[in-house]
């Protein structure tokens, strides 16, 4: 464990605290959005030190209080489990993931919610909000290689509306999903015969048909990964190819738009460079930071921006991916998956949860795809040897 | 960047540089699918001549040697049966390696990734990252077809490896590793081969020696993302069921019996369901991904 302070690299390096600070202060208004708009990235705005405010010290949670669930084995997880407003979400089915299911906790069990008739179906992801659920599917046979098509679902089990569809045969990855209760946003690559581009597109739930491209750019001179929402803010990763051949990689760091005036282009986050995987909140501001040269989808530090002091700290765990914060904590895998762990910005403490016995399983065991959002913790565990298909668990984390 | 080359080809996704594949291999031969780059039932091992298999008891000695060297009584299990009458005692193993307090706790070869040209060359572009790294070739443009940051294009390695839409078989990578105008060898009697990774022990032991003790990366064959699979590449973040993946194996981090073990790779499938350049797992993950892809196998 670390105490508080113990990380803290900071300067108020951060970034564009002028309009960050004008994104949080303004209504979400998706209806009121331009027609798609130019992507250039924005020149960084000046810093804004925000007062901090005064609280009473917090008081550090108590790891071994927090109950871990875990869900009966035949619910198993084709893809991470993802948390979402109260609810464990995930895609899964016999042969292809061709399904999408759903636990709210204290429900008697799961129930799926959605159930593709098209063969070879591949739900590969799946957000969710008090407002409905956005999924992406994959079928070659009914959308042809490298075919997607994102999917709107107003409720359990309610007829999906189409909200877009594409190709990336090419980048065989398909659109990655952020959503809130005003809006959903997919992120990914489409490659039309007029030419191939990575594309940020958002339908806002009111008005569900109406698309509106937010950013699109030749994908020579950008990969768009990971959206994720906060309020009036969209942040995405970006990774620029053609940043610099002569280096041992790419450059890549993070970018945000301003959802109230998306036509002024995105800005960008200078971070500690190579940055990825946003994560955001009130308070915080999270991301993955690699070493030079990295994959940008390789194990990283993760860094915590301090919204109202501007001071960057970094988690004490090495080698860890995919960050997500709720209300308070952040989620994240590690490398060596044997730990199930939060990092509490509050405290700056990391809160080791579970190492097997408090699940009631035995053997060597393997944690992956911890997901937050307001307090409920998602995750998968399954026997480190393979042995067994993983099970979905869940936490309520403490305010 | 050279509109000549096509944007896509490079393989998109993750990565990359900025020089990009050629247009014919983006276009005509461009992927349709995910990165699969390695026939089913691909269990043929190298068959090895008399002194190629000596060299590999000698390395299979060294490996043995990790053990006693780092003051454990604990042997890999199978131990080492050789087959052949050994000349000039090969089962020795190089008396000089691991050095009195045992290996390196910690190696990386500054190998430098390559993207993929297209979804079944995989097995090409390891090939060609192993190949640069022993002919001295340091550029960091990952553009498998430019000869002036290659020491061969990546296609003409697919010609030695006998590479097609099916992908590239270990022994016939191995092969092409050895080509005259392959790898230059550390010492003269150098071979790559096609084996069995054995325990996860011994297949840690593998790559310590070959790292180590010769400087020399290893490539291995990955079920890179299995459907429900607890341990996948950080590189395939999705899952991709069926594909047969090859990586080069280019460092390590810890010794056996220490608490954390990593295996630091290349990756060369952006564009293809995977990212291109360096990155590390565990070695719980490197090892169940390959067993997990037709039971297990490397090139060493």
């Amino acid at each position: 464990m670390v105490g508080a302070g113990d990380h803290t690299e900071a300067r108020g390096r951060a970034l564009f605290w002028g309009a960050a600070t004008l994104v949080l202060a303004t209504s979400c208004s998706p209806s009121t959005l331009p027609p798609p708009m130019a992507s250039a990235v924005a020149t960084a705005v000046a810093p804004q030190t925000l007062p901090a405010t005064a609280s009473p010290r917090p008081t550090r949670p108590d790891a071994a209080s927090i109950e871990l669930h875990l869900l009966d084995p035949r619910y198993v997880p084709g893809e991470a489990p993802v948390s979402a407003r109260g609810q464990v979400l995930w895609a899964a089915g016999e042969h292809w993931l061709s399904g999408v299911w759903r636990y709210v906790p204290g429900a008697s069990e799961p129930e799926q919610i959605f159930a593709s008739r098209r063969p070879k179906s591949n739900i590969s992801s799946v957000v969710g909000s008090a407002t409905g659920y956005a999924f992406v599917e994959e079928s070659e046979p009914a959308y042809g290689k490298g075919g997607w098509r994102v999917w709107f679902l107003s409720a359990p089990g309610a007829r999906p509306v189409e909200l877009a569809r594409g190709v990336a045969r090419m980048a065989g990855v398909s659109p990655l999903l952020a959503m809130d209760d005003d809006r959903v946003v997919w992120a990914g690559f489409d490659e039309p015969a007029t030419g191939f581009v990575t594309r940020v597109q958002m339908a806002p739930i009111s008005d569900i048909g109406r698309v509106t491209t937010l950013v699109e750019r030749p994908v020579d001179e950008s990969l768009i990964w990971y959206p994720t929402l906060h309020r009036d803010e969209l942040w995405f990763s970006t990774i620029h190819p053609s940043s610099d051949p002569s280096a041992e990689g790419p450059e890549y760091n993070l970018e945000m738009l301003d959802l109230t005036d998306p036509g002024a282009g995105s800005v960008r986050f200078l971070g500690t460079g190579h940055d990825f995987n946003p994560a955001v909140n009130d308070d915080d501001i999270v991301w993955k930071a690699n070493r030079r040269g990295d994959s940008a989808l390789n194990w990283g530090t993760l860094k915590v921006l301090d919204r109202r002091d501007q001071k960057v700290r970094t988690i004490p765990v090495e080698n860890a991916n995919r960050p997500s914060i709720g209300d308070r904590f952040v989620a994240f895998d590690e490398i060596s998956r044997t730990h199930l762990s939060v990092y509490d910005p509050v405290t700056r403490t990391v809160l080791h949860l579970a190492s097997g016995s408090k699940l009631g399983l035995e053997g060597d065991l393997a944690f992956g795809g911890e997901s937050v959002s307001g307090r409920l913790l998602a995750f998968s565990v399954g026997p480190a040897d393979a042995s067994a298909p993983p099970r979905i668990g869940w936490a309520i984390l403490p305010e | 960047m050279e509109r000549r080359r096509s944007r896509w080809a490079v393989g998109t996704v993750v990565a990359l540089v900025a020089v990009l594949l050629l247009p014919g291999l983006a276009v005509g031969a461009g992927p349709d699918r995910t990165a699969n780059g390695e026939p089913d039932n691909d269990t043929q091992l190298s068959v090895l001549t008399p002194a190629d298999a000596a060299f590999v008891q000698k390395k299979l000695a060294m490996a043995a040697a990790i053990d006693s060297a780092q003051g454990s009584a604990v042997k890999p299990s199978g131990g080492v049966s050789p087959t052949y009458a050994c000349e000039l005692d090969p089962c020795e193993g190089d008396p000089t390696w691991p050095p009195p307090g045992g290996p390196s706790s910690a190696k990386t070869l500054g190998t430098k990734a390559r993207q993929q040209n297209n979804y079944y060359y995989c097995g090409p572009a390891t090939g060609q990252v192993v190949i640069n790294w022993t002919r001295g070739i340091i550029s960091g443009n990952n553009d498998g077809e430019d000869l002036s940051t290659n020491w061969r294009r990546q296609s003409r390695i697919a010609q030695w490896m006998g590479t097609t839409t099916a992908g590239t078989g270990g022994a016939n990578l191995a092969t092409g590793l050895n080509n005259p105008n392959g790898v230059v060898k550390p010492t003269a009697d150098w071979v790559y081969s096609y084996a069995d990774n054995g325990t996860m022990a011994a297949f840690y032991e593998k790559v310590i020696v070959d790292i180590d003790a010769f400087g020399m990366p290893l490539v291995l064959a990955t079920a890179p993302h299995l459907k429900d699979a607890v341990y996948y590449l950080s590189t395939w973040p999705k899952e991709v069921p069926g594909a047969h993946h090859w990586i080069v194996i280019r460092g390590y981090d810890g010794l056996p019996g220490s608490p954390s073990q990593i295996i630091r790779y290349q990756d060369s499938s952006a564009g293809y369901g995977g990212s291109t350049g360096p990155a590390s797992d565990t070695l719980a993950v490197i090892y169940a991904v390959s067993k997990a892809n037709q039971g297990g196998h490397v090139v060493w």
